[in-house]
């Protein structure tokens, strides 16, 4: 798990490297690549031993996050995913749940428009129309 | 010499600000005679001259033409390249900052020292380039406001605002939401977002691309075949959204020298369907906003408007539906920054600010409850800390025998690290031969110039090692360059 979880991390490091808008330029030191698994450190937060990740009352959403995860992926292959699928959104879930599922996609994608990579930007842009279709559709234009 | 100047460097718009000997602020027209500049410069190939303005804008190669350099001033990597010469971000608003001074400097006087205003999420990056930019035109910049502030001094000053004022900033280009609580000259901020590529222009692309639909439909052919073309029928485009603020309707005819013309018809209800994507956008991020400082929408006392594209009817509409209340307009929209940055040259205001990112580190969590675990964006410092502030997180290693600790300090509220901002890197060496579960202090300082510093120590062996967060990229100019490139630039000649 340690690992598969390290190369998804420096592939994406990658990615923002391969996306650097004039390739003839000097890589700035700030920006990092990818470290072999045996120098790199990655620490564990101390709190009581172990973090806590998910408090219980969002872990339905956390497993709803995961399937969309999973959808958006099958959305790059058959683009004909529906807005709500993008965003993860279920039949099952109520206003409250939908306005904050989509309150926590635009906050993150919103902030990807601005990327240096390109793909993010791409994504992004296309997960904030699907938001904004979801959106008018439960709670109308503004 | 000019005393009390407030710039609005902008992304499509820059203007000028004095204040008149009865304190009150005062827009200086440009030697065009305009109230206000449009960030654009023109590279001529034939004569040694920059033209920056309406000039800039209307009339030279697009090739050669620069727009909107302000979305760039945070990318260390960018510059643009003409006639075998890099110019960085820093220098192009520099020819822009030169232009104003210049002309400006003939009207009220000499001009030395300014207070130039950035965006609210401008990063450290970002507000070093606006600093260069204005010492390359040879002006000493006294302070960095940020737009939002200064607009929300504009408005108590001439509107007598007061307690929690949600100041909501559309442009050309982007768009600023910022909450704050103001009492007299005191200012505090609670908040700031921002959304990069949402202002005006979005709304003339929109409708050039409507334009270009109707051409086609009606003379079967392309509406343009180049960029020049494109931005001609651009800026109608722009025209056209401007005339929909005031009528409910607007006939114009478009064509090309091939192909004849095509009479394109809006109206303003088509209008206001072609954005209503983008202007829910808008409105999601004001609910960014409040959540942000955990507010609701009838915890915001005033809603002020600032920005060209607040005029767009529409836009106001929204915001009084999602209020409940009209928001206020100062009627020169597009001036209340310069001008409020002309108050504060010279008004001793108390500005409260907040971290405008989050900074955190990467961490490996383990869920204890699920048993879930991966790599997650572990934060330090969150948004809207009031700064300056400092913090301390403790991590421990996670396998035996680590001879180095590294420590990504990243910038972001999102926990995927996918979505977040690695801006910088620790390396600390510790001692052999330790087991895993040691334990170290990761501390980060955020200063009022918004630098970020961090600390790492561990604490068994006491080692240390402190970084203040820099910058190096092609986009970027070192200090020896910049006196160079500033001496350059006070010879050149800008129209």
């Amino acid at each position: 798990m340690f690992k598969k979880v390290f190369e998804s991390l420096s592939k994406t490091f990658t990615n923002r490297e391969e996306a650097s808008k004039n390739p003839a330029a000097t890589p700035p030191a700030n920006k990092t690549k990818p470290v072999p698994e045996k120098t790199i450190s990655f620490l564990d937060k101390l709190s009581g031993g172990i973090a806590t990740l998910h408090t219980p009352e969002n872990k339905a959403e956390k497993k709803s996050e995961k399937k969309a995860e999973k959808k958006k992926f099958f959305a790059k292959k058959t683009p004909s995913i529906s807005p709500e699928e993008l965003c993860g959104i279920t039949s099952s879930m109520d206003k409250d749940q939908v306005r904050s599922r989509l309150a926590m996609l635009y906050r993150r994608h919103n902030r990807a428009t601005s990327s240096l990579d390109a793909k993010l930007r791409e994504e992004a842009e296309r997960m904030l129309t699907a938001v904004v279709a979801v959106r008018e559709k439960h709670f109308g234009p503004i | 010499m000019a005393d009390y100047v407030g710039i609005d460097l902008g992304t499509t718009l820059s203007g000028l600000a004095h204040l008149k000997p009865d304190g009150t602020p005062e827009i200086v027209p440009n030697a065009d005679g305009e109230r206000l500049t449009p960030s654009v410069v023109y590279f001529d190939p034939h004569e040694d001259v920059k033209l920056v303005g309406s000039a800039a804008r209307d009339g030279g190669d697009p090739d050669r033409t620069i727009f909107q350099i302000k979305r760039h001033m945070d990318d260390p990597e960018y510059f643009v390249e003409l006639d075998g010469k890099k110019w960085t971000p820093a220098e192009i608003s520099a020819l822009i900052l030169a232009k104003l001074k210049r002309e400006c400097s003939r009207i009220v006087g000499d001009i030395k020292e300014v207070v130039i205003t950035v965006p609210a999420n401008f990063n450290e990056l970002a507000r070093k380039s606006t600093i260069a930019a204005a010492e390359m035109a040879d002006m000493k910049v006294k302070r960095l406001v940020n737009e939002p502030t200064a607009a929300a001094v504009y408005y108590a000053q001439t509107q007598n605002l007061n307690g929690r004022i949600l100041v909501f900033d559309m442009g050309g280009g982007t768009l600023d939401v910022t909450i704050l609580e103001v009492k007299g000259d005191n200012f505090r901020i609670l908040t700031s977002e921002g959304a990069r590529h949402l202002g005006g222009g979005n709304f003339d692309e929109m409708l050039l691309d409507v334009y270009a639909e109707q051409y086609q439909n009606q003379v079967n052919a392309d509406l343009f075949s180049n960029e020049r073309q494109r931005r001609r029928v651009l800026a109608a485009a722009e025209d056209a959204k401007k005339m929909l603020s005031k009528l409910q309707r607007v006939n114009d005819t478009i064509g090309n020298d091939t192909d004849g013309i095509a009479r394109i018809d809006m109206t303003r209800e088509n209008f206001d369907k072609l954005i209503s994507g983008l202007l829910t956008r808008a409105i999601m991020l004001v609910e960014q906003a409040l959540d942000s400082a955990n507010l609701k929408p009838k915890d915001i006392d005033h809603v002020a408007l600032v920005g060209g594209s607040t005029r767009i009817p529409k836009v106001k509409t929204a915001l009084e539906k999602f209020f409940g209340k009209a928001p206020k307009s100062c009627g020169n929209v597009d001036e209340a920054v310069a001008l409020g940055a002309a108050i504060f040259a010279r008004k001793s205001a108390r500005v409260s600010e907040v971290c405008n990112q989050s900074y955190g580190t990467l961490a490996y969590i383990v869920n204890a409850k699920t048993g879930e675990e991966g790599v997650q964006n572990s934060i330090v410092i969150a948004k809207n800390t009031p700064i300056p502030c400092s913090k301390t997180q403790i991590y421990t290693t996670s396998e035996p025998n680590e001879r180095v600790i590294e420590v990504d300090i990243t910038q972001g509220e999102d926990s995927d690290p996918r979505y977040v901002d690695v801006i910088g890197r620790i390396t600390l060496e510790v001692p052999p031969n330790r087991p895993a579960g040691c334990e170290v202090e990761v501390t980060y300082s955020y200063d009022e110039s918004q630098r970020v510093r961090a600390t790492v120590r561990d604490k068994q062996s006491g080692r240390t090692q402190e970084v203040a967060v820099t910058y190096k990229g092609a986009g970027i100019l070192s200090d020896e360059e910049l006196r160079k490139r500033g001496s350059a630039l006070r010879q050149f000649r800008i129209e």
